[in-house]
């Protein structure tokens, strides 16, 4: 063999035992993670939007649609909704997402492939929060999940996305970028990647009633996750205002649902009064500078009675709080300032009034 | 179309298959061809103001060229040099003109409020506008014959390996090359072409994507970040803009040498640097070797006195800011240098020419002393206002406490390890394309390294190119 074929086999075979080599570490040291979980940063977007590809094969379109993250999607129930006013309903919700992550889902994903006429976004103080680290983990995840690039994809994406089928180098590279983050959360948020949600028809999550518990971790793991240093405008700003200038391109309305919340939810500010001033601050700027149709059900409930933790609605709030929003769906539609007001029954009611 | 896109491998790949079936000049009409589809790519409406100033400048160049009258081959000339600084000042000054204008008017209490007018810059219009100008000089310098051909001339303004971001070249170097044949490259050229591109990817994709979230960050976040994580930015958007541009250069480089024809160095291991003179003999070299032959030298350079020296350093580098983009910022980073620059005259300093040695253990802390001005500076280039930049290093100097991003950290470690071990490896050796001179199982390794860690970082949100936006 002439010397510089050897030398020119030698030189590949050994860039392919690298290639190779990380390739097999990558599989020996990676832990296994459901084709769900790295699909999608959380597998419940991942049964959505099964469920939403499969109305878009139907043709069904939907008139109104509910985003938000997991406080959305505990608290409407849209066949309840549907049931009241007769319009198809689809709650997209899904656990983690602040309103950066909630504009590219919908503005990307969502919206083209259901064409509502009403776009409703639920948002709590959390989703205000420009400088939460787990608002920016969480945000990069989805912007860099395969299923994200799939849904906006190009072919060179798609090809993308046949080499990390194959390869678990490939697959995880993303997360090994992260390194502190990797170390740090693998069992925990790996495995909180993992949980699939029990999905109903319309995107409904089928829970049962429970009481309201609270948990200390809970009220901890808030403060100094998405409430951690507490900051908004920026990013989160701009991303509601974004929802509100592209969906009315495209002829949607928009309706901003300022979320109902217990009074442990706020004991997790660390400055209660003034952060909880400035999210109120961030609203009213947002209202005033889009004209969007606003209910206020931040203060809704006197007790945590209608909820099962923190700032998730129960079973029984839910419906409280989604006969509210269909009972008024006119006014609301028609861009009034709102707010909602509950009893603290065990089977609570709520109503809304123009907002003072 | 980025180098860093599948799209522009398919484009360059199809280019060079076609082009090496091809004659002369079946080759410099498909390079045209295919500079243009490349230049359409970003904006096809500018395309007629490159060959408006193709043929100006080919034109200019036959005028002086045929005249043996110097005052006949001055004004034809001054009209090339006129027309194409016009032009620039029309589409990129304009606006910046006009803004400082009226915040002059406002100062001074008047309130004018005249139509807006947005221009769209065309990419690319500083390097070919500076590289049609060496044209014009050089042929009035006599330095280079005119070439009778505008196709010869059209290509050699919009040869699309470089034409977006340079490296900007002399017309004594690149005209020669696209007018004589070439031959087709031996195995070790296109080995070394695909290498630096190999390696150019690696820096921008490994390197400058890698920290440009970091800085992004940073930056976007300055206002309540501690000083730590300020100082994180500085270092990550030093390392992002670096890997960035040198990342292009080298893509440039190995793609035109598989095309036959070399393109000059633009980076030789800047953050190695002594001092800021030899920070600027070795960071973006076709750019500072323009500014000091065409615009240095013609004020006086440095055979005056040293106030003269130091007036033109002054305006050599407020202009040099200038040309990277039209705001008071970049003026004020090229103003800045200008003084660096002349203090380190004042006090007798100097750098060799050409390739700077290998540095000693005694060089460490000059080196660390001229990265951290370098870096420092890049705060002016890196904000959008002056506003921004100075409230960014009034954190950096207040020491306010903060949490640290690990993440962050350990990044920008990474990559500042990586650059110091690649510049180190390149001036040791004083060669760019090192691995390809190691034995062939550590070059499949070290290759192999280097592709793995583009794979790696590949697949985010694209950055664009810094340097596409001058």
């Amino acid at each position: 063999m002439r010397k510089h074929t050897r030398s020119a086999i030698v030189t590949v075979a050994s860039f392919l035992a690298v290639l190779v080599g990380a390739e097999v570490a990558a599989r020996v040291w990676l832990p296994e993670v459901p084709p769900d979980a790295h699909t999608w940063p959380r597998a419940e977007i991942g049964q959505k939007l099964e469920q939403i590809d499969a109305y878009e094969e139907r043709g069904e379109e939907m008139d109104v649609l509910f985003v938000g993250s997991s406080q959305m999607a505990a608290a409407t129930n849209p066949q309840l909704f549907t049931e009241q006013t007769g319009l198809s309903s689809y709650n997209a919700a899904f656990a983690g997402p602040s309103m950066r992550t909630v504009g590219r889902w919908l503005l990307d994903v969502v919206e083209p492939k259901l064409s509502p006429d009403v776009v409703v976004v639920g948002i709590a103080s959390r989703d205000s929060n420009d400088r939460s680290r787990k608002n920016k983990n969480v945000h990069k995840a989805f912007l860099n999940s395969p299923g994200y690039r799939q849904e906006t994809a190009s072919l060179a994406s798609e090809f993308e996305g046949w080499l990390e089928d194959l390869s678990v180098f490939m697959r995880y590279r993303r997360l090994m970028r992260e390194p502190a983050t990797f170390l740090e959360r693998t069992d925990d948020e790996l495995g909180e990647q993992k949980i699939r949600m029990e999905i109903g028809e319309r995107g409904l999550r089928l829970e049962e009633p429970v009481d309201y518990r609270f948990k200390l971790a809970g009220q901890e793991s808030l403060s100094k996750g998405t409430l951690g240093n507490f900051k908004t405008g920026g990013r989160e700003y701009r991303a509601v205002v974004e929802m509100h200038d592209v969906l009315e391109e495209r002829g949607v309305e928009m309706v901003l649902v300022n979320m109902p919340l217990t009074k442990d939810y706020l004991g997790a500010h660390e400055d209660v009064d003034a952060e909880m001033t400035s999210y109120r601050d961030f609203l009213d700027d947002i209202v005033s500078a889009t004209g969007v149709a606003f209910v206020d059900a931040e203060q809704a409930f006197d007790t945590p009675k209608a909820f099962r933790d923190l700032l998730h609605l129960d079973v029984e709030g839910r419906d409280a709080f989604t006969g509210a929003l269909a009972q008024s769906w006119d006014a609301i539609s028609g861009g009034a300032r709102l707010q909602m007001e509950c009893t603290n029954n065990a089977l609570p009611e709520c109503e809304l009034h123009p907002a003072p | 179309m980025l180098f860093n896109s599948l799209e522009f491998a398919a484009f360059a790949t199809i280019t060079l298959i076609i082009y090496w079936m091809l004659r002369l000049r079946g080759q410099n009409v498909l390079l045209l061809v295919a500079s243009y589809l490349f230049y359409s790519a970003w904006d096809w409406r500018f395309l007629s103001l490159l060959i408006f100033q193709s043929l100006v400048d080919y034109v200019a160049g036959l005028g002086i060229g045929r005249s043996e009258d110097e005052r006949v081959r001055k004004r034809y000339l001054i009209a090339a040099i006129s027309i194409n600084l016009l032009v620039l000042a029309t589409f990129k000054y304009f606006g910046f003109f006009v803004d400082s204008a009226l915040g002059l008017l406002r100062w001074i209490g008047l309130e004018p409020n005249p139509p807006l007018l947005e221009i769209i810059l065309p990419i690319g219009i500083s390097f070919y506008t500076f590289q049609s100008i060496t044209y014009s000089f050089d042929v009035y310098r006599r330095r280079l014959p005119p070439t009778t051909s505008f196709l010869n001339y059209a290509v050699f303004v919009a040869y699309f390996p470089h034409m977006i971001a340079g490296p900007i070249q002399r017309a004594n170097h690149l005209l020669p090359q696209i007018e004589r044949p070439r031959t087709r490259p031996n195995g070790q050229q296109v080995r070394s072409g695909l290498f630096l591109i190999v390696m150019g990817l690696f820096k921008k994709v490994a390197i400058a994507d890698a920290v440009a979230g970091v800085a992004n960050e940073v930056f976007l976040t300055a206002d309540s970040a501690g000083s730590a994580t300020l100082l994180i930015g500085v270092v990550a958007f030093s390392l992002q803009i670096y890997g960035d541009f040198a990342g292009y250069s080298d893509c440039a480089r190995g793609v035109s040498r598989l095309f036959g024809i070399e393109l000059t160095r633009n980076f030789e291991q800047p953050y190695l640097s002594r001092n800021i003179t030899e920070f600027w003999r070795t960071w973006h070299i076709s750019l500072s070797s323009w500014l000091h032959d065409y615009l240095y030298i013609p004020l006086g350079g440095n055979k005056g006195s040293n106030l003269t020296t130091y007036r033109n350093l002054m305006v050599t580098m407020l202009l040099g800011g200038l040309w990277h983009g039209a705001s008071w910022t970049f003026v004020i980073w090229g103003g800045l240098h200008g003084l660096l620059l002349s203090v380190h005259r004042a006090l007798g300093g100097y750098a060799q020419r050409g390739l700077p040695p290998t540095p000693r253990w005694r060089d460490v802390p000059s080196i660390l002393a001229t990265f951290s001005a370098v870096s420092l500076l890049w705060v002016f280039f890196r904000s959008a206002t002056l506003t921004q930049a100075i409230d960014y290093l009034g954190g950096l100097f207040s020491f306010r406490s903060g949490p640290v991003d690990m993440d962050h950290l350990i990044l920008v470690l990474i990559s500042a390890l990586m650059v110091l071990v690649l510049d180190l490896g390149q001036r040791i050796t004083g060669d760019h394309s090192v691995v390809l001179r190691w034995s062939p199982p550590v070059r499949g390794a070290a290759i192999g390294v280097l592709l793995l860690s583009v794979l790696m970082w590949s697949g985010g949100d694209a950055q664009p190119f810094i340097y596409f936006q001058f």
